[in-house]
Order: structure tokens, then C-alpha cells, then sequence
């Protein structure tokens, strides 16, 4: 009975096994294609039969990218604000989520409530008023408008809240014995012990930002203020696709958020994990 | 001490990213426009270079959008942020003249007597003018044309392009054959396109209209339906194509790719097919004409925004854009013809057999202009796919597309314009 | 302790304000900027919307006339709109219940014993976090005619259609792809969940001679029922925003098959440019969701029991 039963169980771990294997196919053949296309010479890329590798390797797309287009303006761009973004979020979120988590204060629960409710409201919602904000102050197609807006995040200011909440009190409280001040205590002792949560909050707004679509198309209008993204979809001549470069252009704006992924899976997922359970 | 550092760092790139790195220099003359061509953004460049050159103390700063052009440029006169010079269509003239964002360059032509304004092609220059003014300046034009290709024509036994509707369907369908035999058809006598453009000319020489002299929808009438039940019928009689049928990205993209023998298109497409489909052969004839002969032309200029910060210096590049001198420099890129009588003279475009048909077509044809607003054109392309992607019947359709732009005022309801090479997504 | 009282209550301090006044202050100053920020691009946009959805708001004219309700009352008539809106609704009823089914699948599957889990984990999470851009580019070369799909088909003696090119398949088409590139990331979310069920519960059902099927039905689908909480929640709101595989591919056509709620608002504010009435249709969007929500809150509740 007992060897019956391995042997089921050995049976079902391979069809398992099996299923994976296609379905890891379905999920990264897509990805290894446009790395094979981005390969090969310019031309035509629908040629039948479609082979996975190329008959000729060249590395002309990446070069053209550098040379034909502002591609590295837009790595520059794509780079700085998504950079500037996650200081200021790892900064105000913590902040912020840690006046909801140590401090009470009147308001406190309805305040938190209130921005929970916020992650309800997709981005159409608002994005016709705080364009038109933007334009009034005279803002649209700069670095300010890039980057103001997403300076705080709902999501950042919870994990934060949540992370501190699991943290011990005597440390902080030994530290205002001493003479700091609530903001001393903050930055010199809660935010160091918190570099976990920083870290997966730092590097999931990295990524969101970095892929960040709809909003740098409204709010930027020349092509030395695009980022990657947005430049990568406005790049095309009228009359003709240069998909191998295009493939080209899309490997590189993948493959940064890939590598972070790679090193440091444990945070992502641990920053899924945090903010999915307990929402 | 050490701990407040990074704080100190962190906030200090966060306000340079929000409050630094200022505006585009001022020193600079903007310039846009949307790109035809490798070819046409490489001689872009070069006619930058020579203005320069010319001109000390007037840099360029060349800005191209490369997609969804009036989407982005109409953004950036919206919020004041456009170039000093424009590339325009003058199809958007009376849209943006409503808008009030053109700055009238009337005063400039009085002042300058070197730059003489009439020895443009009247039409073209007319095509930017509104209310008695003017509000851009004409650089090329193209008229639509029929390209075919000879050997397929040598193939099928015809010696001549069709010269009537009659001649273009039973041409088009002598020239739909199996040319490998293994049983399905792979080269088709005529690739459509569904925009509007493409179907108009057959309207026109239908004696329809899309609107009448009042600017009301005239595309409900039977001539109009009549142009489009045509060239729908030679769809479903399996001689004509849309592009995607054949994996094409476009109409000349099919015909470069020898799946059809006739296509419809404008002088940009010579270069087209040279740059991208060298080995197929082709010439270019007059369209085949209905009751009349029409064709539709496509006239690009330059216009200077009213915001500009100094309409002086764009007023230097604009003239020297569309002046004697820099038309000389476009008349090489092959994507339009010269808007100036004087230099079409002198590059002898009525001896070039492939040139010389669109200049010919110019006679008969009228300037692709309307007014009427970007909901009413979106809505036009989607009953003029529903015709020729789905086989939607033609009048109902046509019918419904009526009924829905005139509800609510629609029509005219917000300021009126429309658009032309501006589509979402990379062409597939 | 006593040097402690005195500290807080010698010189340099406030003396005289109570500690729960600073304790607020404090919080005051924490907060501030991140109220700052969130007033000016989320709490304020989202009241001035329905302020712009009552007017006749164009970004051309500097001056801007009070409509009333007529916005809302164009909305009924418009066609499009209505197009819009059952896009919409096939796409949120297509999209959230698979992408749903699919991620716990994978995340059953992931969550057996078997070799190279994390290797599985990684490859389906890919996609998720890669630019839409990204995969809109790559999708656009697969379902392209002469495309990868196509000729995969074509080896079992299918011809496939063009696909975004086509009234018919372009919808479904956008909607495949957003299962498959969302999946992976609610599969992850499924994973934490199926982790954080105790191993004792399993254990002592098998003690008790629970079946498989048994032991799934009544041990993981309750436990689970937080998850699937968040991860329809999170579905449904993703799926009422898609837009850059739209207009990265198919530009809301053909014959407006393609166009979803977003859409239509991104179009008529920067592509008609009238403010006001894409404001009105913001609002109807924001309404929509916001009665959804609370009805897949009565369906699927988040405690587990």
C-alpha cells in the first residue's frame, strides 16, 4: 500500500513537472524571441519558418540604438527619476507610515482609512486633474512633473506602517532616555533596523516606476524629457517598423528589472507577501 | 553627524530633479516635424547644418517626433510648450487657426521683399491661408497617384494602366492569380487602404463629397456609398486586399512585398519601396477616373506657434525652410514635390516619368482639408473599417455613421479639426 | 527614570505643552509631506474631477462655461461610450476570473514538492514585472499575420488571422496577453497565502483520513480566502486601467473593438481635448468600480471564517 502510494505520488509530481515545464515555456519563450530577434541583421523579421536562432548574428541594433536614436538621454531620464522617486518614497513613506504606526494623534484611524480607500481609484481617475494642475503651474514637460506626483505612495506608507508595527519599542524607547528627539529616534534608529522593508519598498518603486507608462506620455512632450519607455513606443518611422531594433530597445529596458529581480527575488516576494495579506 | 549625510544627499537629488535642470536653452530656434524617412531626417539635419552655417548666432535645435504627431504637437501648443517652428499639415490649419495657437505671418512677408511669396504654387499657399491671413508657408506636396508594377502587368498581358473604373476592376482581376499553383491565390490586382484619403478620390470622382459647402455631413448620399459599395466589391469579388490580409504593414508594403499588383499612394512611397522593397519594380500612372478625374493632395509646410518666445528668429529659420534656397535642399528627398513654381522648373520635374504624374494629378485635385473635428475623422475611420475589414453593408453603415456624429451636436461641437499621419502603436 | 522625568520637562522644552500636544505635533510634522503630495495629485484631483466633470473644459480656451449635467447627459448618447463600456466589461469578466484561475493553479503546482521551485516561481513572475511596453512590442511581432502564433497554428494545418488587426480577435487577443503577463504576480500572491496555512491543519486531516479533494476544499480554499480577497480586488481595479497595451497596439480599433473606459477617457482629453466631458466619463468609471468592489466584497469575503 505504502509503495502504492509513492509511486501515485511519483506519477503526479511528474505530470506536475511536465505542466510547469510548458507552462515555463509559454512564460519565457516570448522573452528569448525578442532576444534572438534583437540579434539579427535589420530586415524582415516574418520570415517563415520562424527559427529561434538566427542564422546571423550581429550586434547593429544595439549600436543603432546608441547612434540613431536619444536613447541614452532616455536611459538618463528613465534612470534619474526613477532613482529620485524611490529616495523620496523610502523617505515620506517611512515617515509617514511611521507617524500612523508609533504616534497617536487625533484622526488617526480615519486619516489611515481614508488613503487606504485611495488604492481604489485607478490612475483615470485623476489623471485629467493633475494634468491640468501641473499644466497651470506651468510644469508640463519637466523633471518636476515626472517625479512630484509619485513622490509619496499609499502602498509605501503601508508597508512601512506594517513593518515598524512588527518591530520591538524598547530600542526606540531607550533612545528617547538618552535625549533624541522623535525624529532622531526615526532616523537613527528606527530607519536602520528597517532595512528589509526599505529595501523591498525601495526596489518595488524602483520597478513600478521605472515601467511607468500613461502618466510620462501626458506630461512630456519632447523627445529630450521622454523616458525609455515612452520613447520607446514613440520611436517608429512613418512608414516602416524596425523591429529588430525595436526588439532591441525592448531587451534593454527589460533586462534592468530582470537583473534586480534576480538578486533580489527574496525582497519582491516578501514584499508581495507583506502587502497582499494583509490587505 | 554621519547618519544626517545621507539624508542631506538624498534630499538634495530630489529637489535638483524637481527644481534644477531647467528649461530647454533659450538661445536655441526649436524645430519640429515628423519623419518620413531615414532619408528625409538625414537631409534635415544637413539643411540645419547649412542654415547654420549661413546664419551665426542662430543655433537650431532640431526636436522630431517620431509618432502620433498631432496628439503631441497639439499637446505642446496647448501647454505652451511647442517649438518656434512647426511642421505642419495644412490639413490642420483651420482646426489650429480656431484654436488660435498660429501666430499670422503676413507682417513678415510685407518686410520682406526678398522672399518672394508668389512664385508659390497658389493653391498650396492658399491651402494655409484662414480668414484673409496667413498662417504657415507650404514646403511640399504630393498628390495620390496609381503605382503599379510592369512585370506583373507584362504577365497578365496588359500593356497600359487602367484609365476608367471599369478598366482598373477587369485589370485587377486579370492580374489576381496563383503564381505558385498550389491552389490559393497569393498575388492580388489591388491593395486599399481604409482611411479616408484613400477612398476619396474615388469619391470625388463620383461627384460625392464627405461634406458639402456648409461643412455638413455629405457622406450619407449614394454617391458616396456608391464610391465605397465599389471598391468594396472588389474585395469580396477576392481581387482586391486590405493590407493586413497579406501581412503587410501597410497598402505600398503589400505591393513592395509583390502580393498585389496596384496600390494608391503618394510620392513618398517611390522612396519607400527604393529604401525598403528594392527589387520590385514599379511606375506610377493617373488614377483610374469615374466621372471625373480627382485625385487628393497632401500639402506639408512650416508655421511658427503665437507663443513663441521670439517670433523674429523663427521667422529667419521658417523663411530660409521654405525659401528659394532650402527648397532646393527638400527637391532630394523625394518625399514631395517643391511647393515653389521656380524650383520645380529647374529640377525639370515634368520630364522625370515618375515625378511628373503626381505634378499632372495637381490639376484635378483638391487639397486634403476639412473641417470638421478629430471625433468626427475617428468615427469616419471606424464605419470605413466596420466597410472594408468586417464587409459591414455600405449604406447602413454609412447611415449610422451620420446619425451618430450629428447626435449631440457632435459635428461641430468642440472646435473643429482633423488628422493625418496620426495613429496610435507601431503600423502593423 | 527620575533623570528621565526631568529631562522631559527641563529647559528647552515646551514645558508647558501636555506631551499628548506633541505627540500630535509630531505626528503633524512626520506626516506632512506625505499629505502635501497626496493632497496635491491624489485627495485634490480626485474632488476637483467632479468640479471639471460639470464644465465645458478645453485646454484651447481660457475661458470655461458651467454645463450642468450636460456632460453626463452626452455620455448616455454617446455610442462610443457605450462600446466602451461593454469592452469593459468583457474584459474585467474575461481577464480577472483567469488570471485568477491561472495564478492558483501555478501556485498549487509551484507549492508541490518537486525540484527547481524557484526556478518556476521566477519564470512565471517575469513577465509581471516587465514593462507593458515591453511585452506590447513582443506581442505585437507574435500576433502579427506572418507572426509567431500564426505559425505555430500553421503547423497544425490552422490559418490564423491578424490578429489585433481584426474586430473580431483584437480584444481577446489584449486580453490573453494581460492574463498572461498579471498571472505570475498573483500566483506569488497565492504562494505567501498557501504558506501561511498551518502544516499541522493538513497533518491532522490526513490523520483523519481526508481525501486530497477534501483536504483542498477544506482546508485551502478557506485559508486561502484572504488571498483571493486581495487578489480580485487588485484584479478587477487593474482591469478596469488597462490602456498601454491599447494604445501600444491597436489604437482602441478596429471598429472601436478595442476600446475599453480608459481609453475613452485618455481620448477625449489629449486626443479631443475637452476636459470636462472626459472628467464626467472619469467619474462614471470611478463609480463603476467603486460599486464592483463592494459587491466582490459581499461575494468573496475577506476573513477567513
Amino acid at each position: 500500500m505504502n509503495r502504492s502510494r509513492t509511486i501515485r505520488n511519483a506519477i503526479r509530481r511528474s505530470a506536475v513537472l511536465a505542466l510547469l515545464l510548458a507552462a515555463t515555456g509559454i512564460f519565457t519563450l516570448p522573452f528569448i524571441w525578442s532576444l534572438s530577434i534583437s540579434f539579427q541583421p535589420p530586415g524582415d523579421v516574418f520570415s517563415w519558418p520562424i527559427e529561434l536562432i538566427p542564422d546571423e548574428f550581429t550586434l547593429q541594433n544595439y549600436r543603432r540604438l546608441w547612434t540613431e536614436i536619444p536613447f541614452a538621454r532616455w536611459l538618463l531620464n528613465s534612470g534619474g527619476v526613477a532613482l529620485a522617486v524611490t529616495l523620496a518614497n523610502l523617505f515620506f513613506d517611512a515617515l509617514a507610515g511611521y507617524a500612523f504606526a508609533r504616534l497617536s494623534f487625533p484622526g488617526r484611524n480615519v486619516l489611515f482609512a481614508l488613503l487606504l480607500a485611495t488604492l481604489m481609484v485607478p490612475a483615470h481617475v485623476t489623471l485629467v486633474p493633475k494634468f491640468m494642475l501641473l499644466n497651470a503651474l506651468g510644469l508640463v514637460n519637466t523633471y518636476t512633473a515626472l517625479v512630484a506626483p509619485a513622490m509619496v505612495q499609499v502602498v509605501g506608507i503601508f508597508l512601512m506602517k506594517q513593518f515598524f508595527e512588527s518591530i520591538p519599542r524598547q530600542l526606540e524607547e531607550a533612545a528617547r532616555i538618552d535625549g533624541c528627539n522623535r525624529f532622531q529616534v526615526f532616523w537613527r534608529v528606527v530607519l536602520p533596523a528597517s532595512r528589509p522593508a526599505l529595501a523591498a519598498l525601495g526596489i518595488y518603486t524602483f520597478q513600478s516606476n521605472w515601467n511607468e507608462f500613461l502618466w510620462p506620455l501626458v506630461v512630456t512632450t519632447t523627445s529630450d524629457r521622454f523616458t525609455l519607455p515612452v520613447g520607446l513606443a514613440m520611436f517608429r518611422y512613418e512608414f516602416r517598423v524596425e523591429w529588430t531594433m525595436l526588439m532591441a530597445g525592448a531587451v534593454l529596458i527589460a533586462f534592468p528589472t530582470l537583473l534586480i529581480f534576480l538578486v533580489f527575488q527574496r525582497l519582491f516576494i516578501q514584499g508581495i507577501a507583506t502587502s497582499g495579506l494583509k490587505g | 553627524m554621519s547618519r544626517i549625510m545621507p539624508l542631506r544627499a538624498t534630499l538634495v537629488f530630489i529637489a535638483a530633479f524637481l527644481f534644477g535642470c531647467g528649461r530647454p536653452d533659450s538661445d536655441s530656434i526649436r524645430l519640429t516635424g515628423w519623419i518620413a524617412s531615414p532619408i528625409e531626417e538625414n537631409l534635415t539635419r544637413t539643411f540645419i547644418d547649412t542654415f547654420e552655417q549661413r546664419h551665426p548666432g542662430l543655433p537650431v535645435r532640431y526636436e522630431p517626433i517620431t509618432a502620433n504627431y498631432m496628439d503631441k504637437l497639439l499637446l505642446m501648443l496647448a501647454t505652451g510648450t511647442a517649438p518656434d517652428v512647426v511642421m505642419i499639415e495644412a490639413f490642420w490649419i483651420p482646426l489650429l487657426v480656431e484654436y488660435d495657437v498660429l501666430l499670422p505671418l503676413d507682417g513678415f512677408l510685407v518686410r520682406d521683399p526678398g522672399f518672394f511669396p508668389d512664385d508659390f504654387e497658389p493653391m498650396l499657399l492658399d491651402a494655409f491661408r484662414s480668414n484673409g491671413a496667413l498662417y504657415g508657408l507650404p514646403k511640399d506636396y504630393s498628390t495620390l497617384a496609381l503605382y503599379f508594377n510592369p512585370a506583373m502587368f507584362d504577365e497578365a498581358g496588359l500593356a497600359e494602366p487602367p484609365r476608367t473604373w471599369e478598366e482598373f476592376a477587369e485589370y485587377a482581376r486579370r492580374l489576381t492569380r496563383d503564381t505558385d499553383g498550389d491552389g490559393s491565390v497569393d498575388q492580388y490586382g489591388y491593395s486599399h487602404a481604409e482611411d479616408l484619403e484613400y477612398s476619396l478620390p474615388f469619391v470625388w470622382q463620383n461627384r460625392g463629397e464627405y461634406l458639402d459647402a456648409q461643412g455638413r455631413a455629405a457622406f450619407g448620399e449614394p454617391a458616396f456609398a456608391e464610391a465605397l459599395g465599389f471598391l468594396q466589391r472588389m474585395k469580396t469579388d477576392g481581387i482586391a486586399v486590405m493590407p493586413s490580409d497579406v501581412g503587410a504593414a501597410w497598402n505600398m508594403d503589400a505591393f513592395g512585398r509583390r502580393r498585389v499588383a496596384m496600390a494608391i499612394s503618394g510620392l513618398w512611397a517611390a522612396n519607400f519601396l527604393n529604401e525598403t522593397h528594392a527589387g520590385t519594380p514599379y511606375r506610377t500612372a493617373l488614377l483610374p477616373a469615374g466621372k471625373k478625374a480627382a485625385s487628393v493632395a497632401f500639402v506639408a509646410g512650416y508655421a511658427v506657434p503665437k507663443r513663441t518666445r521670439n517670433p523674429d528668429r523663427a521667422w529667419q529659420l521658417l523663411r530660409y525652410l521654405t525659401g528659394r534656397e532650402g527648397g532646393r535642399i527638400w527637391v532630394k528627398s523625394d518625399v514631395g514635390l517643391p511647393a515653389r513654381r521656380s524650383i520645380a522648373l529647374e529640377s525639370k520635374i515634368e520630364r522625370d516619368p515618375l515625378k511628373r504624374v503626381f505634378l499632372q494629378s495637381l490639376d484635378h485635385a483638391r487639397i486634403w482639408q476639412f473641417r470638421v473635428n478629430q471625433r468626427v475623422l475617428d468615427e469616419t475611420q471606424s464605419a470605413l473599417q466596420a466597410i472594408f475589414l468586417t464587409g459591414a453593408a455600405v449604406q447602413p453603415t454609412l447611415d449610422d455613421l451620420k446619425r451618430r456624429v450629428e447626435r449631440g451636436g457632435r459635428f461641430h461641437a468642440d472646435v473643429r479639426g482633423h488628422e493625418a499621419q496620426n495613429r496610435s502603436g507601431p503600423p502593423r | 527614570m527620575s533623570e528621565a522625568m526631568r529631562r522631559k520637562t527641563g529647559p528647552g522644552r515646551p514645558a508647558d505643552m501636555p506631551e499628548r500636544h506633541r505627540e500630535a505635533w509630531a505626528a503633524f510634522f512626520f506626516l506632512s509631506p506625505g499629505l502635501v503630495v497626496l493632497s496635491l495629485f491624489v485627495f485634490g484631483p480626485l474632488i476637483f474631477i467632479f468640479v471639471v466633470a460639470f464644465f465645458d473644459w478645453n485646454l484651447f480656451r481660457p475661458e470655461q462655461h458651467f454645463l450642468g449635467v450636460a456632460n453626463f447627459v452626452e455620455l448616455t448618447g454617446d455610442e462610443l461610450f457605450f462600446a466602451a463600456l461593454r469592452n469593459t466589461t468583457v474584459y474585467v469578466l474575461g481577464v480577472v476570473p483567469a488570471q485568477t484561475l491561472l495564478a492558483l493553479l501555478l501556485a498549487l503546482a509551484v507549492n508541490q514538492n518537486i525540484p527547481a521551485r524557484g526556478f518556476f516561481r521566477a519564470a512565471f513572475y517575469i513577465p509581471a514585472i516587465t514593462s507593458s511596453v515591453v511585452t506590447s512590442i513582443i506581442f505585437l511581432w507574435i500576433y502579427s499575420k506572418p507572426g509567431l502564433l500564426n505559425y505555430v497554428l500553421s503547423q497544425f494545418g490552422i490559418v490564423g488571422p491578424d490578429w489585433i488587426g481584426s474586430p473580431k480577435y483584437a480584444l481577446g487577443a489584449i486580453m490573453a496577453l494581460n492574463v498572461w503577463s498579471t498571472s505570475g504576480y498573483f500566483m506569488v500572491a497565492f504562494l505567501a497565502g498557501l504558506q501561511s496555512i498551518p502544516a499541522s491543519l493538513y497533518e491532522a486531516a490526513r490523520i483523519d483520513g481526508a481525501s486530497p479533494w477534501a483536504r483542498f476544499r477544506h482546508i485551502t480554499v478557506p485559508g486561502l480566502k484572504p488571498t483571493l480577497f486581495f487578489v480580485v480586488t487588485l484584479g478587477i481595479i487593474g482591469s478596469f486601467q488597462v490602456f498601454d497595451q491599447i494604445y501600444m497596439m491597436s489604437a482602441g480599433g478596429p471598429v472601436n473593438a478595442t476600446t475599453t473606459l480608459s481609453y475613452f477617457i485618455y481620448n477625449s482629453a489629449f486626443r479631443y481635448f475637452r476636459f470636462g466631458y472626459a472628467a464626467a466619463a472619469a467619474v462614471i468609471l470611478f463609480a463603476i468600480i467603486l460599486f464592483v468592489t463592494r459587491v466582490q466584497r459581499k461575494i468573496v469575503r475577506p476573513e477567513a471564517p
